[in-house]
């Protein structure tokens, strides 16, 4: 694989994987604007543990993972007090505060940033996206996937019908942080540094937007907005002064088509349907 | 022989000032079939909105098979068998009709297990529940739709199978007839004493008369939040209170203008 | 003499951000939505103006003049985008998504339209005037300042008024309070909200030529910083509070250049926005506003 290609598809993976950290308490009603607060926890607790406990890459990894899930569990209480706009700005808010406390902690580079002497390469990110695909996959299709999107729909029915509203999104909100936190270990460790410039507000509005593009209807909406958000640019890679032109109409464009995202439940279900009925007419005709 | 399931007792609410409710007292019997009746802004979603939890009560309290629920969870509530319907259609639309009744049981998944296994595969026991509530409801055709676009009433079904699919011990249906031709009013009132008959406690409200009269052994009359009346139909509709509050305004008129 | 200074360099920076407040804060207080697209527009103001004063030697209050008058046909045409496609079917969560997005996308559009057209660097901004400063004793003060002070009161005052007074006012706080409601009580709703925008659109695009004015500069990102600052602004005064967001710009102009002026500016940041997360988490209603939450109240 070239090296354009691999660095390409490195940049897909680890921003799918971001997409479900946002995805997660999406599903649920819950915007998140702070992921990006979430991933630099994660790429930085993993680089300070990996340069200074030398423990093997797995045990660091999945303890930046915990590091990132107890804040967000921390901070989901306040949090997921406000609702709509407030939310929104809470998120940032929450984002801005990591940010701007990293940047002051010489331990770990401050605004200098801080190398990343371990290295991981493709392989380990194509297996940990599989990884945290399938697992999102498979959350949203268990009891608590389903009172997840009955939250999302109506709140207050959900819970008459025994859903345990608070708990399941702070549920969804801490899970999509320990997955944050995985990219963001992941991404210290492919691009060897971590500097809280790469952990903007900015990077927390684009992955909620492209996950938005995608859908927060079904667990494949993420692949899709990903898709659209990382290579879509690289498509028009030609044309180097208009590409974000191009994006940039092409997200009005997807917004004022399709506002619940490309991928929506009524077009899985039609798609479903379709085959279902065309299948047999084809043997029909042979 | 007839305990009382749910008790009411010097029941209040106030919206900032406003008394919506005021200090109703009445119960429901283990297995009875009972109307709630009141013109237009009588309370009777609000009693309803209380009974579930949906609103904190300002006075009294609520007992539910003995126990005390003033305060309980609406989770609670539900594993206590309390379920309504509502009176403005409130399925969730962007699940479908399987998943809609699936979520009806979720007052009943305890532990950590029940939440993390699949609901939505063909072969899961949720799954089977609910495959076998729409059937029985006629509703198998619309399993996999999404609820948004199907018709009026096929929704009303819906909502009733994701109620039932709670096991409830006691319904509260909110205007079941609403909106129904007389066809569909007249299969809804015999499944209803179905369930009645399988043991079920249910509580109805409902505007229209005739379907109170077929389907309930004892009515309550509901006034700008006051309990004005309780009795058989035919003796609540020939009191003198409930007579007065109907006609003496003029929300009848209104009522059948609107409908 | 020194401290003095300050507040008035921290005054006359609140005023930047008080616009560009107001500018956020009406979108929010009437329709619920976060509009992304205003930084793009205040640095259209900036930038715009600019590039016709630089390139074709246009005299500047014509210059500044087309540059709001763009700046208030690209408000519309966010709105065309965002809110008309706001109407979902429904009610849910995603209804504030939408919109966010859209108007996220001509955030990106419009840096990206400006950036090819004059590439990213940071523009020199021609002063109209020889000295721009006033001095009384060793005070000095910025006439471009002074401005923006006074034009961002006055404009928010005679916007007030326009709201408490006149039935385009009526109209729009009534939306405020219920779209729906609106639309019933005979209100033409889709004939109000772009009024919304082309008010948004200019107060973000003067404050942006009211910026560069100040500060000598324009370029295609400086909208980024300044924004978040009026945002922060707009929260502390409550959100839908004209008055409250003025206060709030002010207030926060001031904050941030005695911040800076005792404690550095590496923990501006965190401690701004520690704040703000406080704010809304146990004050959502601001801290200059008033008991109810604000949407709807002017
Ligand atoms: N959340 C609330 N806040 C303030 N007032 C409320 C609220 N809910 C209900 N009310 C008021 O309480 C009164 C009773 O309303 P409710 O919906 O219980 O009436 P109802 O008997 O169900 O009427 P209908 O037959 O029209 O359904 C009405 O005047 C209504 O405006
Ligand atoms: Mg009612």
């Amino acid at each position: 694989m070239s090296g354009y290609l691999s660095g390409v598809l490195v940049a897909y993976l680890l921003n799918l994987i971001i997409a479900y950290a946002v995805f997660l308490p999406g599903a649920g009603g819950i915007l998140n604007l702070g992921v990006a607060g979430f991933v630099a926890i994660g790429a930085y607790a993993s680089a300070w543990l990996s340069n200074e406990m030398e423990w093997p890459l797995a045990v660091t990894i999945l303890l930046s993972m915990g590091v990132s899930a107890l804040i967000g569990l921390a901070i989901s209480f306040p949090i997921l007090r406000t609702r709509g706009v407030y939310m929104v700005l809470a998120t940032i808010a929450f984002g801005e505060v990591v940010v701007g406390l990293l940047i002051n902690v010489e331990a770990i580079g401050g605004a200098a940033g801080y190398p990343v002497f371990e290295f991981i390469d493709l392989p380990v990110i194509a297996l940990c996206t599989l990884a945290v695909v399938l697992f999102v996959v498979w959350l949203m299709s268990t009891r608590f996937g389903l009172a997840l999107r009955a939250i999302h729909d109506d709140e207050p029915v959900a819970a008459l019908f025994g859903v345990s509203v608070r708990g399941v999104r702070v549920a969804a909100f801490t899970i999509g942080a320990a997955i944050a936190g995985l990219g963001g270990a992941l991404y210290g460790h492919h691009y060897a540094y971590v500097d809280v410039i790469y952990f903007t507000t900015l990077v927390s509005i684009y992955t909620l937007l492209y996950v938005l593009i995608g859908g927060v209807q079904t667990p494949w909406g993420p692949i899709v907005g990903a898709a659209v958000f990382s290579l879509l640019p690289e498509l028009f890679r030609g044309a180097t002064e208009w590409r974000y032109v191009f994006f940039a109409a092409v997200i009005i464009l997807i917004m004022a088509v399709r506002p619940e995202g490309i991928i929506t439940r009524a077009l899985l279900l039609r798609l479903k349907r379709r085959g279902t009925i065309a299948a047999p007419t084809k043997e029909a005709a042979q | 022989m007839t305990k009382p399931l749910l008790e009411i007792q010097n029941l209040s609410k106030n919206f900032s000032g406003l008394d919506v409710i005021r200090d109703v007292t009445f119960h429901v019997n283990e297995g009875e079939r009972m109307a709630l009746i009141g013109p237009n802004g009588a309370g009777k979603t609000t009693m309803f909105n209380l009974i579930t939890g949906v609103y904190p009560v300002s006075q009294g309290s609520i007992r539910m098979a003995g126990e005390d629920i003033t305060t309980a969870s609406d989770r609670s509530r539900a594993q206590r068998g309390i379920i309504r319907t509502f009176q403005n259609i409130r399925l969730m639309p962007h699940l479908t009709a399987a998943e809609n009744v699936m979520l009806g049981q979720t007052c009943h998944s305890h532990g950590i297990w029940s939440w993390l296994a699949p609901v939505g595969l063909q072969s899961s026991r949720s799954r089977k529940e609910a495959d076998h509530a729409l059937e029985v409801s006629g509703l198998l055709e619309y399993r996999d739709m999404l609820t948004y676009d199907l018709p009026y009433g096929v929704q009303k079904r819906i909502e009733l199978a994701r109620a039932l699919s709670a096991k409830p011990k006691l319904i509260l249906l909110d205007e079941p007839a609403a909106g129904l031709n007389p066809s569909e009013t007249d299969d809804l009132a015999q499944q209803l004493l179905d369930i009645s008959a399988s043991g079920v406690t249910l509580l109805t409200v409902e505007h229209d008369m005739h379907f109170v009269r077929r389907l309930s052994q004892r009515v309550i009359v509901l006034n700008f939040g006051s309990l004005i009346a309780e009795g058989t139909a035919a003796e609540v509709q020939n009191d003198q209170h409930v007579l007065e509050a109907y006609l003496g305004s003029d929300r009848k008129l209104e009522e059948e203008v609107a409908t | 003499m020194d401290v003095l200074q300050q507040l008035i360099s921290g005054l006359m920076l609140g005023s930047l951000y008080a616009l560009l407040a107001v500018a956020f804060t009406l979108v929010i207080g009437v329709l619920n939505f976060l509009n992304f697209s205003i930084p793009g527009i205040f640095m259209m103001g900036g930038m715009i103006s600019w590039g016709l004063m630089s390139q074709t030697n246009m005299v500047w209050w014509l210059a500044m003049a087309i540059a709001l008058a763009a700046c208030v046909v690209a408000s519309l045409l966010v709105e065309r985008f965002t809110y008309r496609f706001m109407k979902m079917r429904f009610g849910d969560a995603t209804e504030h998504a939408t919109p966010l997005v859209s108007s996220l996308g001509f955030l990106i559009l419009f840096q990206g339209l400006v950036l090819i057209k004059w590439g990213p660097e940071m523009q020199y901004f021609p002063s109209p005037w020889q000295d721009p400063n006033l001095r009384i004793g060793e005070l000095v003060i910025g006439l471009p300042q002074l401005a923006s002070l006074i034009l961002a009161l006055v404009l928010v005052g005679g916007l007030s008024l326009l709201l408490a007074r006149t039935g385009l006012g009526r109209a729009i706080r009534a939306i405020a309070e219920s779209p729906d409601t609106a639309a019933m009580l005979g209100i033409r709703v889709n004939r109000i909200v772009p009024a919304v925008f082309i008010i948004s659109g200019l107060l973000a695009g003067l404050a942006g030529v009211l910026f560069s004015l100040n500060y000598l500069q324009a370029s295609p990102r400086m909208g980024d910083e300044i924004a978040t600052l009026a945002i922060s602004a707009m929260v502390l005064g409550g959100l839908g509070s004209v008055w409250g967001a003025v206060i709030g710009g002010l207030f926060l102009g001031l904050v941030q250049v005695m911040v800076i002026q005792f404690f550095g500016a590496e923990f501006l940041r965190a401690i701004l926005w520690g704040l703000l997360l406080v704010i809304i988490v146990v004050r959502p209603q601001g801290v200059f506003g008033g008991s109810k939450i604000s949407k709807g109240k002017f």
